[in-house]
């Protein structure tokens, strides 16, 4: 009987504060239904058959550790809206003669009723869409397996057991924060006296100089590998900076705004600035929060996509022929033996199967820390691979004339400031810079930086035989071939590299090591890996819009409820509506679109860093890499205006209601 | 001509469910003259906010006129009447309605600013204001930093720093203790002194009794009023306190 009436007060609690409450049951639900997602893509253990590779596993993996912590976080953060504006009622109940274990129960029957419609709904929710994420995921991995939808209870459980230790905390959290508090201090609630913020000179330059450490890396990093050595430091030292900025900056920068009183003492300012420092105040931290979820968004989204998008661009560099063949340390006879072996399976009966293309090289082992080439400022461990100008000729279809001692270049990061450099015993003049290069997917990945040398035929010859004859071990000499197919299926071309494997068998028996790669067999392992990618930014992208937008909801509605007394008072002094609507719309859309702004900043000087990124994966294309980030920022801002009427028009209804 | 003109206001306020009607003030005629310090009396209900409030310009009465300064503000539209606010009429609350986000001094500039005078004009008209204040040395405090007989002067300030024809006062010292109402009551006739219309609503006997004119309020009518001319500020409290009696006595003798 007594519970009853207890369950009754929950709910009325609930439909009573609807206006915030609904919103973080939506919130919950949703959270909840992308964790399950997440879950059933990895942790059903049918799935495992369907991914070719781990990449997509431990990729889907990672996303939903992200998730998790993602979680926690985030349903932490809105409930800490909710127990402020529900404080006073809190109190009442207190006052009212409910004690605090009654109003402990009630708080847990709420939390029950909200748990329960999460695990339901989130549940429904979760798996209506599944089945149609199921269905993307296996075009974007291209994956040509039948759709089939396998149950299983293992995501179902790790949710559920998830989302009730999250709820049990945030329930923890809610009492221990009624508990500490006399009902006095309840009934006063969010309206405790607020002071004027101080400036913050120390923070403020700390801030600029983080976050101009991180710029500056940023602008300056010269090669993938610095990219990934640094990018974490980079990303902490610009979030430092971002928060310190948000805090401090903002404060010390609206403080010598008030400072110039001819500034200060106008109508359009006046009430803006002192506004906007102590909003600044109370949700700096959020604001600095919501820019960097943004930038993490756009980061994701703009990158992954790139990456996608750009896959077949990445195979066609990286592997320029349908088949390429390297054999390394075999005795000079197997050349020769395999170059005839290759040439007879590409041809059957006579017809012509394919175009081959075989080569010399000379490159140095990816594995060694011994320095292969000097030039005055050249220190880093480097890659080189050397060919010579017939080949280069031939596979560039040029007719570039090259004399002894002198060198084609081509080196993407310029770190050669010379004209000249020595490799091995000979010294070499540069005679030329050039664009592009035949093989460069041959190098460790593009992390290091690669030198791509055309030597004369000649110093190809008398150079080879000064670095193999044992004292550099750096330095292999490579047979490669590259088979290109001559109007053949994709299947075609497997069967074609299949027979092709086991006739070169014999070369690997005799110790030489032999890679044997298909370009078609690689484009599948690619597109699992991209499209796992791509599949992980857009669902951690959109959980974090998600994020992003309540937060701001959540923010606006809040402060709504405390300007609108302010914006009584102004009415009452003298100020019209329409200054009154004035006045808010530029605070609301300075608090909403700074941090936005600020995010687009930071991906702009990330550019160049995502750029160098991407090209360690391969993705050269920068235009389309440019385009895609363009499109994300657009899209993003765009459903952030749409957030923004939104939320504007809610405020406004608040402010008003006077 | 009267400064103040109010003209048989009528107030009916529809709730919103179900639609029934009360009768806020019912007619109310009276006028005040330049120079005076007027005080409206009456228990809560008896339409006293309304009716300041329709003095105020932020409510509109169902009938009747409001003249000031041979101008009617019930046909006014909202742009022009928040300007008209800003020049003609001082405001003082009873829970002061300072800004917690300005200083005293920014809240006392507020209506000039919205009024876009100079920032150097500003602090010229504010300093003889603060020294008759006395809050010359805490205008740079913020208003929970200072005592509420000091946040009422703050207010006080800012509703004089217009100008304006009439100040109207709301319980001005509905949140103070007895000395800080026994400083604003001495400040309130200083400033009459000068010349200051006032206008203020109370049911504190005390700060009735300070006025030049006493008018009762009851049933949204105007009942009876009491003008002060030669008595003391004792005489003038015991003819309020038996006035209230006698209204008292005849709600319970209706009964």
């Amino acid at each position: 009987m007594n519970n009853f009436f207890f369950t009754k007060l929950a709910l009325s609690n609930i439909k009573k504060n609807a206006p915030i409450y609904v919103p973080y049951i939506i919130t919950c639900v949703i959270t909840f239904a992308m964790f399950y997602i997440i879950c059933f893509l990895s942790l059903n253990e049918s799935m495992e058959d369907i991914y070719a590779s781990g990449y997509a596993i431990s990729l889907f993996n990672m996303g939903r550790y992200v998730a998790v912590i993602f979680s926690v976080i985030f349903l932490f953060y809105t409930n800490s809206f909710i127990l402020k504006r529900r404080k006073k009622e809190i109190g009442l109940f207190n006052i009212l003669g409910l004690g605090k274990p009654h109003i402990a129960l009630v708080l847990f029957i709420e939390t029950l009723i909200t748990f329960t419609l999460t695990i339901v709904l989130g549940y429904i929710l979760g798996a209506i869409f599944c089945k149609l994420i199921f269905f993307i995921i296996l075009k974007m991995l291209h994956m040509n397996i039948a759709l089939r939808y396998i149950f299983s209870f293992k995501p179902l459980i790790m949710s559920c057991t998830v989302f009730s230790v999250i709820f049990a905390l945030i329930l923890v959290f809610n009492l221990f924060n009624i508990s500490v508090v006399n009902p006095i201090q309840l009934l006063k609630g969010s309206s405790t006296g607020e002071k004027e913020p101080k400036t913050k000179l120390i923070s403020t330059i700390l801030g600029l100089i983080f976050l101009g450490t991180g710029y500056v890396f940023s602008l300056t990093a010269s090669s993938g590998l610095s990219v990934i050595i640094f990018f974490f430091p980079i990303v902490l030292s610009v979030v430092i900076g971002t928060y310190l900025l948000f805090t401090a900056g903002s404060i010390t920068l609206l403080k010598s705004l008030k400072k110039n009183k001819s500034f200060y003492y106008q109508t359009k300012n006046f009430t803006s600035v002192s506004g906007l420092l102590y909003r600044m105040k109370q949700n700096a931290a959020g604001l600095a929060n919501i820019c960097i979820l943004s930038t993490m968004v756009l980061f994701m989204i703009s990158t992954t996509a790139s990456l996608y998008i750009g896959s077949e661009d990445a195979l066609k560099t990286n592997y320029p022929y349908d088949i390429s063949i390297d054999i390394t340390d075999a005795p000079f006879e197997f050349f020769t033996d395999t170059g005839s072996l290759i040439m007879q399976e590409a041809q059957i009966d006579g017809k012509k199967l394919a175009d081959v293309d075989i080569l010399n090289l000379l490159y140095s082992h990816s594995d060694s820390d011994k320095q292969v080439i000097s030039a005055g400022n050249t220190k880093e461990r480097s890659f080189v691979l050397c060919i010579s100008i017939s080949d280069y000729n031939r596979i560039m279809k040029k007719s570039e004339p090259l004399s002894d001692g002198e060198v084609l270049l081509y080196e993407k990061h310029h770190h050669l400031k010379e004209n000249s450099f020595v490799l091995g015993d000979t010294s070499f003049n540069v005679k030329k810079f050039i664009s592009e290069f035949p093989l460069v997917s041959l190098s460790a990945g593009s992390v290091i930086t690669s030198f791509y040398i055309v030597l004369s035929d000649s110093d190809f010859r008398s150079t080879a035989e000064f670095l193999l004859d044992g004292k550099t071990p750096a330095f292999t000499k490579n047979y490669f071939a590259g088979i290109n197919l001559l109007d053949a299926s994709p299947d075609e071309k497997m069967s074609f590299s299949r027979r092709l494997y086991s006739s070169l068998e014999l070369v690997k028996n005799k110790g030489a090591g032999l890679k044997i790669i298909a370009r078609d067999a690689q484009r599948d392992s690619l597109y699992e890996m991209y499209g796992s990618f791509l599949f992980l930014g857009i669902f951690l992208g959109t959980l974090f819009l998600m994020a992003t937008v309540l937060i701001m909801y959540y923010k606006q509605i809040t402060e709504g409820f405390e300007d609108k007394d302010r914006f009584l008072i102004m009415k009452k002094v003298g100020m019209s509506d329409e200054e009154v609507k004035r006045s808010i719309n530029r605070q609301v859309i300075m608090v909403f679109f700074l941090p936005i702004g600020a995010a687009v900043v930071h991906i702009a000087f990330a550019f160049r860093l995502m750029v160098l990124l991407l090209e360690a994966l391969y993705l050269v294309n920068i235009g389309l890499f440019f385009t895609t980030t363009l499109i994300t920022i657009a899209v993003f801002f765009l459903i952030y205006t749409v957030v923004y009427i939104r939320t504007a028009k809610t405020y406004y209804k608040i402010v008003h209601a006077a | 001509m009267p400064l103040l003109d109010v003209k048989n206001v009528k107030k009916v306020y529809t709730t919103r469910f179900g639609g029934n009607q009360v009768q806020a003030l019912s007619d109310v005629s009276f006028s005040v003259e330049e120079g005076e310090y007027a005080a409206i009396m009456g228990e809560s209900g008896s339409g006293k906010t309304t009716l300041l409030n329709i003095l105020a310009s932020l409510d509109k009465p169902t009938s009747g006129d409001v003249v000031i300064h041979g101008k009617s503000i019930v046909a006014m539209k909202e742009k022009e009447l928040s300007e008209y606010r800003r020049t003609n009429l001082g405001f003082i609350f009873q829970d002061f309605n300072l800004l917690d986000t300005f200083s005293l001094k920014d809240n006392i500039f507020l209506p000039l600013v919205l009024a876009k005078k100079h920032h150097s004009e500003m602090e010229k008209t504010l300093a003889p204001i603060a020294k008759k204040l006395g809050i010359t040395d805490i205008l740079d405090k913020f208003p929970y930093e200072v005592s509420g007989g000091q946040k009422q002067r703050a207010a006080a300030a800012r509703a004089l720093i217009t100008k304006p024809h009439i100040i109207l006062a709301d319980e001005p010292t509905g949140a103070l203790d007895s000395h800080a109402t026994d400083d604003l009551l001495d400040l309130f006739k200083t400033i009459n002194e000068d010349g200051q219309t006032l206008l203020m609503v109370t049911h504190s006997v005390k700060a009735a009794s300070r006025a030049k004119r006493v008018l009762f309020i009851k049933d949204g009518k105007i009942f009876h009023q009491l003008y002060k001319t030669g008595t003391s500020d004792q005489e003038m409290y015991q003819k309020i306190s038996d006035s209230l009696a006698f209204l008292a006595k005849k709600e319970t003798g209706d009964e």
